[in-house]
């Protein structure tokens, strides 16, 4: 593995479109999907970070209807890390 | 109005009814402060706290498995959520962190982390959101509670004469149970041999656990009658349920009128062969019913019960005064105390074991304390006070194996006399040092230990179970659980033969003592006092004097001679037979 492959980072922001927010059941569902990744994995709101593969950091966010996080991923995987969060928070987790 | 009138079924544990309105204890997560661990026990918290998360994410497991056929996908995840919060690494590492270096209990370390966490979370301006506390709360309580033991609302809110109803109560509740304000006990978990069932039976309240059903009550207060004979359970009874209570109950009292009566009565065979009746006692409050029931003095106090709701080993002081209340109010009756039988199923709060696969046969009683030296000083320290203060004191020491285990304890009993004497705490008094057979080794080698000890007392309950290699509380084998085995009534006979050929008194106190059935086969088998629940002791003063002790002698030769269980129950009833009509012949009109 070359140096720029493990410092390799990418990000996206994007907004929460399902109306309940990123409550615990939608939580789990982001967690278990930064799970799946090699890299280290951020969700940013506002002034604080906390790690995608927490839940309970995933929650303190309390990120709500409408608000905007930024996913940010450093590591081999990175890349492919931030899609696969993306096409989570796409999906509204299967709610309104 | 709703009646939520309904009937449930579970296991009668003591016989009788009880009616009264329901106390339901409801479980709630207890206050943790702040507390501190000693650097070298780090690693015994970091453990426990793993264990504790280990315990909680195999109950949301199971939780969520038996939810799969009811609930929809969507309630499912949020038991998903809950065990990803009981995985979580940062929390884990904020918390063990919290332990390694501010030496902090693991229930503070992880209570703050969380308090933290909700504190954020309370800030949230949407509504919605602030709920993912009860998510929290709810994993957390869990946790707590393994890390506590399991612990509940307080039983001080019991005022008025209730019945009982908990999914299950911890040995903590069972020792705050006013025997006044409970007429009845209801649980969802437990079974005829748990604390609850010990408890019950010898506070003497009637009693129905393994509930099959849901136990909670429509309400606080609503209506409930416990038949404890046919373990059912009635919520708001009818009229038809009522007017058989009064019957019952009128029954009850006339028998009650008889016990006190037969409790004041000497407890002699016809021929007046006297032999010693006393209680088995776990908890202070019991005193006054034993004492009602007629027992002389106590010939087993469990002390482990004693402080079992205790955040932490009570010291020398606090066991002092606990076992002077008893040794005073007995006086001159004898008293004999147990050393803690901690370990298996019993264990202190602040002192849990270490998971054992086989509890039964692992680190307890003596065992536990010979390796916890301190622990041990502690409590014989205490014991030998109150001996030399009161004398009427005993010390009986559970699960010894053998003359060599023994000899460790008399080493450290005469270790503590010395510590004593030299603090001029001590007088000439001989305390009675004296050894629980229950192991089968030692019930063999009983005449090597005899010449050395001052009394044995023989645990029925745990000797047969490792003589037959039976678990009294696996449904599967329990009936296999058989007291009236030859080789128990040959060991039982070995071991009171040593103990009279050296001189030595003989008790037993297993349940087997407080069977009437066995009343007469005990007696001639040699066993010189009977130690049972306070409860049963008017009914044997009443039916010893049905026969004579030559009876009894040659009732137990007769049975030694038999080579089944089925052969010994139906000599034992044959003759019980034979008795009772002639003392009704002989009964004055």
């Amino acid at each position: 593995m070359t140096e720029d492959a493990l410092t390799s980072s990418a990000s996206k922001v994007i907004t929460i479109s399902n109306r309940l927010g990123l409550h615990a059941r939608p939580a789990a569902l982001v967690v278990k999907a930064a799970s799946a990744f090699e890299s280290e994995i951020f969700l940013i709101k506002d002034h604080t970070r906390v790690n995608a593969k927490s839940i309970m950091g995933v929650m303190m966010l309390a990120a709500e209807f409408g608000s905007s996080l930024e996913i940010l991923a450093e590591g081999p995987d990175a890349e492919k890390a931030v899609d696969a969060m993306v096409a989570v928070f796409a999906s509204n987790f299967g709610e309104e | 109005m709703k009646s939520g009138r309904r009937m449930v079924k579970g296991l009668g544990v003591t016989g009788g009814l009880g009616l009264g309105p329901a106390f339901y204890l409801e479980s709630r997560v207890p206050d943790i402060s702040e507390a501190n661990i000693k650097p070298t026990e780090v690693r015994r918290e970091v453990q426990r706290f793993n264990r504790a998360l280990h315990r909680a994410k195999r109950d949301l497991q199971a939780i969520r498995k038996r939810g799969l056929r009811r609930l929809e996908g969507r309630v499912l995840e949020i038991f998903d959520a809950q065990i990803l919060m009981l995985d979580d690494r940062e929390l884990y590492h904020q918390v063990t962190t919290a332990i390694r270096t501010e030496f902090v209990t693991a229930e503070w370390a992880y209570h703050r982390q969380i308090q933290a966490a909700l504190g954020v979370l309370r800030k949230s301006k949407d509504e919605y959101l602030r709920q993912m506390e009860g998510d929290i709360s709810a994993v957390t309580r869990r946790v707590i509670q393994y890390l506590l033991g399991f612990k509940r609302a307080t039983l001080a809110e019991l005022v008025k004469p209730s019945v009982l109803v908990a999914e299950q109560l911890s040995p903590a509740d069972l020792v705050q149970i006013p025997r006044d304000k409970v007429v009845g006990i209801v649980t969802r978990a437990g079974s005829r041999t748990d604390h609850t069932s010990l408890v019950a039976r010898s506070l003497g309240i009637p009693a129905v656990v393994g509930a099959s059903a849901d136990i909670r009550p429509a309400r606080q207060g609503q209506r409930v009658l416990v038949d404890a004979e046919d373990g059912r359970v009635y919520y708001s009874p009818g009229p038809a349920e009522l007017s058989w209570y009064r019957t019952a109950q009128r029954r009850e009292q006339l028998r009650e009128k008889q016990s006190e009566v037969w409790a004041r009565r000497e407890a002699v065979t016809s021929d007046g062969y006297r032999i010693a009746l006393r209680a088995n006692l776990e908890l202070v409050s019991e005193i006054d019913f034993a004492q009602r029931c007629g027992a002389e003095g106590v010939g087993l106090f469990r002390t482990e019960f004693l402080f079992i709701s205790a955040e932490r080993l009570p010291d020398e002081e606090t066991q002092v005064q606990a076992y002077s209340d008893l040794a005073s109010r007995f006086a001159p009756e004898p008293v004999v105390l147990r050393v803690y039988d901690l370990g298996g199923d019993k264990v202190f709060y602040s002192h849990k074991p270490e998971f054992e696969p086989n509890p039964a046969l692992g680190w307890r009683a003596v065992r536990l304390l010979l390796d916890r030296p301190a622990l041990f000083r502690t409590q014989l320290r205490a014991m030998y006070r109150v001996a030399y203060k009161y004398g009427n004191v005993s010390i009986l020491f559970p699960m010894v194996s053998g003359l060599a285990e023994w000899q460790r304890i008399v080493d450290l009993a005469r270790q503590v006399q010395m510590e004593l004497k030299s603090e001029g705490l001590s007088n000439s008094r001989h305390v009675p040092l004296g050894i629980m057979v229950e192991i089968p080794a030692l019930a063999l080698e009983a005449d090597s230990v005899a010449p050395v000890c001052d009394f044995f007392s023989v645990g029925t309950n745990d000797l047969v179970q490792y003589m037959l290699a039976v678990d009294r509380q696996n449904p599967k084998v329990a009936s296999r659980y058989q007291p009236y085995h030859p080789a128990v009534l040959r060991t039982l006979r070995l071991v009171t033969r040593a103990a009279h050929t050296h001189n030595i008194k003989v008790s037993i106190c297993g349940d087997l003592a407080s069977d009437l059935l066995a009343l007469p086969l005990l007696l001639g088998l040699g066993f010189d006092e009977l130690s049972t629940v306070p409860g049963a002791i008017p009914q044997i003063k009443a039916v010893l004097r049905d026969f004579s002790i030559e009876e009894a002698r040659e009732l137990g030769r007769q049975a030694l001679s038999l080579k089944t269980a089925t052969e010994i129950l139906a000599l034992l009833k044959a003759t019980w037979k034979t008795w009772n009509r002639r003392s009704h012949q002989k009964a004055p009109s």
